[in-house]
């Protein structure tokens, strides 16, 4: 191995530590911005966000899914051009409990950060697009899934239905497309493609990154 | 030498081109290597996304097609794309990652690029893999590895291209920088070349106008610097010649004066048929009472311009008030005495003419016959006041005439004398009787007297009785008879049989024109250089020849000086045209005149010499002189700026040893 790829390998090493220690530690200097941000009580939900994901169950716990997925949900609704005035936003789970609201990836990456933190292997877990039936119409929709085995039958964490569901029983969703960050330390390697591609994955890893570093 | 210096310490030129090329060299490398990187990076990011693509879309349609345990679809869907030859791995798992199918080429598979290419490149090869679904069900996914063969390829011709196209660059930039350079630095080429030319007197403005500021100034002001130069030594030289022409012509005529007849009469007495004539006007001075000093000096300037007319092939001096002499070649009396007889007509005619001034004039002719100029002057006053006595009775032709004809008889037999010099001459140089003798000439500096700064070499010529005739005598006939240049070779020849003293001052030896003139000098040189060995030699040229010559002369003295023989001039100062030569042929020294060194306690002379002495100096040529009399003539010189004198008293001349 030469120096370059020792360097990645230990960089992506501590990327992905990093990644299972985020909002859990959050810094004192990451609460402060998220308050200069959204005001004082953010700083608070923050806090408050940390001590509940402190005391969710261990990976080995069944009952983690189903603790963090109602967590997130805790979180009011909000279309992202009212929470954020864009069309499109990603936000990071910093931004989406600090901000106290958000729309269907919100939830699904807060959903899939607070897993990988407690321990959750990426491979058992894939964000995805699905096509929602909801009652007046068909819309795109986002859920994380969780496969407890590679083969299985995954449970669905979702907003809309807050209740945690095998897949088979969701005939309202659609999967179309799925991705999780695995790619990233697959063999101490980045590969490329994959979730990588996905830009907004892409520019959220970026900006958690960011936070992190606070 | 230190034009050798500069020639081998590196130039501005070669410099600055090297320094360009090295940051031509620098960037190019530069842009290679970024390029390089540029490329690879881009070729690799391909693979990546081609893996990426090719995993993709097998997984997209293995999810569609696939059942569980299902190979041979698997196979079958993977196969088509492994082909393609793009992919050295294709894998594909089932859902709990065992592996279904695996299509892989050899490892050790041949890149078409040299070996040490693609080490250098060593391109990685990206793995992609794409999750098999169908619809929430994960059934497995592919595992797709490039190969890189074709990307080593597109690397190895992207750099090749890249290569040629940057060397293509640098040699036209560097093509560029060195036409660019030349053009930029031409004027300090030409500026280089004054700057030597200046250093070795040879003071010449720069002609190029640079386009650089910075040159621009510098050669504004070496060319003022040069300007004034030049300006100084145009204004002593015309000074020199100022004195020269005072010195040695009338300043009412515009004749030569008697001091310059003297000249022209020591010089030329050995001339066969040489007639000098004396022309008293008498009644000047009654015109100069009646009418004034400037009504006599209107009356002289119209004789003189009479006899200027008349006697068109003859040298003309003005010698008294109203006395005249005439210098002139003739066969025998009749064309001196017609003349002699158009011109009192003449006078006479005008005289008649303007009525009341009494004018007598009367002429004395004698041949010159060698004789010294004081004895000819004598003789031909002589026959004047002959030619006066019997022309008393108004018959001034009669008495004229019958003069010459008397004077004519006595001197016949001598003149005639020209066959027998031939044959002494001939002789001499066929029996090698010529005796050489050495004279030095040493140094006045206060700081290197006794100082012999080189050795004149005299040439004695020994006639049938064995007497030794100088060349004061022999000169002119070897002239005449086209002998000086055997002569001259005969010198040289003497000369080369001396032994070799490195510590010798050198020896001078006066070359001739008929010598210095020829078309094939240079070979001649080059001969005389081998002949002479290790002689330090200076060649002697006299002046008068020179003046009319300066193209001949300029060639001879470069000539001479590349095969390292020395120049100077001798008889310096009495010609018109010299002091121009002292500027145009730079030579090593020069030796005045025996007449100016001798003319020192006058006044017109002094200052003759003082002015020559001072253009030399500005030109560092040393100059030497004539001594006549004892050693305390020498300080004389000395005083006035002469850097070196040879005569009797400061050391006589001395016979060659003879050989062996």
């Amino acid at each position: 191995m030469n120096p370059p790829r020792i360097l990645m390998t230990l960089g992506l090493a501590m990327w992905a530590w990093g990644a299972q220690a985020y909002l859990a530690e959050a810094s004192q200097r990451l609460v402060q911005a998220m308050s200069q941000r959204f005001g004082p009580a953010a700083g608070e939900r923050v806090l408050a966000w940390q001590r509940a994901a402190r005391n969710l169950p261990a990976a080995t716990d069944p009952a983690l899914i189903e603790r963090s997925n109602a967590l997130a949900n805790r979180v009011p609704y909000a279309e992202d051009i009212n929470a954020w005035h864009v069309d499109e936003h990603w936000a990071t789970p910093a931004e989406f409990v600090a901000r106290n609201a958000g729309d269907c990836e919100d939830y699904t990456i807060a959903k899939y950060f607070s897993l990988r933190e407690r321990g959750v292997a990426a491979d058992k877990l894939r964000i995805v697009y699905v096509r929602a039936k909801l009652r007046d119409r068909i819309d795109n929709h986002m859920v994380l899934a969780y496969y407890p085995q590679p083969e299985a039958d995954p449970l669905v964490l979702d907003n809309l239905d807050p209740r945690l569901l095998p897949a088979s029983q969701r005939q309202d969703l659609s999967p179309v497309f799925s991705f999780n960050d695995e790619h990233l330390w697959r063999d101490g390697q980045a590969t490329a493609g994959g979730a990588s591609q996905v830009r907004r994955w892409r520019e959220l890893q970026e900006r958690v990154r960011r936070e992190q570093s606070l | 030498m230190s034009h050798r210096a500069s020639a081998a310490s590196p130039t501005l030129h070669g410099q600055l081109l090297r320094a360009l090329a090295a940051i031509f060299t620098l960037a190019i490398v530069g842009v290679f290597v970024g390029q390089w990187l540029g490329t690879r990076a881009f070729v690799q990011a391909q693979l990546a996304s081609h893996a990426q693509d090719a995993a993709t879309s097998l997984a997209l349609v293995l999810g569609q097609t696939w059942k569980e345990g299902d190979v041979v679809t698997a196979r079958g869907v993977a196969l088509p794309v492994f082909d393609r030859g793009y992919y050295r791995r294709i894998a594909i798992r089932d859902a709990r990652g065992a592996l279904v199918v695996e299509l892989r080429l050899a490892e050790d598979e041949a890149v078409d690029v040299p070996r040490w290419f693609a080490k250098l490149a060593a391109l990685r090869t990206p793995r992609a893999q794409a999750k098999v679904s169908s619809g929430w069900r994960m059934l497995g996914h592919v595992e797709v590895e490039s190969h890189p063969r074709f990307a080593y390829v597109q690397l190895w011709n992207g750099s090749l291209q890249t290569a040629g196209w940057l060397i293509a660059l640098w040699g036209l930039a560097w093509w560029g920088a060195s036409r660019w350079l030349r053009t930029l630095l031409a004027p300090l080429a030409e500026v280089a070349a004054a700057s030597i030319d200046a250093s070795q007197r040879r003071f010449r403005l720069v002609q190029v106008q640079p386009r650089a500021q910075e040159l621009q100034r510098f050669v504004a002001g070496f060319n003022q610097l040069v300007t004034a130069t030049q300006r100084n030594v145009a204004e002593e030289e015309a000074r020199a010649e100022q004195f020269r022409r005072e010195a040695l012509s009338d300043a009412l005529t515009g004749m030569a004066n008697r001091r310059a007849l003297n000249l022209v009469l020591a010089e030329r007495r050995h001339e066969a048929d040489l007639w000098l004539a004396l022309i008293e006007c008498r009644g000047v001075e009654v015109v100069n009472r009646a009418a004034g000093f400037s009504a006599g000096d209107a009356l002289i300037r119209e004789l003189a311009a009479d006899v200027a007319e008349v006697f068109t092939d003859g040298r003309h001096a003005r010698i008294g008030a109203a006395t005249f002499a005439v210098l002139m070649s003739a066969e025998d009396a009749v064309v001196p005495e017609g003349l002699s007889l158009s011109l009192l007509t003449r006078f006479d005619t005008r005289l008649a003419a303007d009525g009341g001034r009494l004018v007598d004039a009367a002429i004395g002719w004698t041949p010159v016959n060698a004789r010294e100029p004081s004895e000819v002057l004598a003789a031909a006053d002589l026959a004047l006041q002959q030619a006066r006595s019997q022309a008393g009775r108004h018959c001034r032709v009669d008495a004229l005439a019958s003069e010459l004809v008397s004077s004519l008889a006595n001197e016949t037999a001598e003149v005639s004398g020209g066959g027998r010099w031939a044959v002494l001459l001939r002789e001499a140089l066929a029996h090698d009787r010529l005796v050489l003798m050495l004279q030095p000439v040493m140094a006045l500096d206060a700081g290197q007297m006794d100082q012999v700064l080189h050795r004149e070499v005299l040439t004695r010529v020994l006639d049938a009785q064995g007497r030794e005739v100088e060349a004061a005598r022999w000169w002119p006939m070897a002239s005449r008879f086209g002998l000086l240049r055997e002569l001259d070779e005969q010198v040289i020849s003497l000369l080369a049989r001396e032994p070799v003293d490195l510590d010798a001052p050198p020896y001078a030896i006066n070359l001739s024109f008929a010598s210095w003139s020829r078309d094939d000098i240079g070979e001649r040189l080059e001969l005389w250089r081998l002949r002479l060995g290790d002689h330090a030699v200076l060649f002697e040229l006299r002046e008068d020849d020179l003046a009319h010559h300066r193209d001949a002369a300029r060639n001879f003295a470069r000539a001479a000086r590349m095969v390292g023989f020395g120049v100077g001039i001798d008889r310096f100062g009495v010609s018109d045209g010299g002091l121009a030569m002292l500027r145009d042929m730079l030579p090593d020294y020069v030796k005045l005149d025996a007449s100016l060194a001798e003319d020192i306690e006058h006044d017109a002379g002094r200052f003759l010499v003082e002015a020559i002495v001072r253009v030399a100096r500005m030109l560092e040529v040393p100059v030497l002189a004539h001594s006549f009399g004892r050693r305390d003539a020498a300080a004389a010189l000395a005083r006035l700026g002469v850097q070196g004198a040879q005569g009797y008293a400061l050391g006589p001349p001395q016979p060659v040893q003879p050989a062996g």
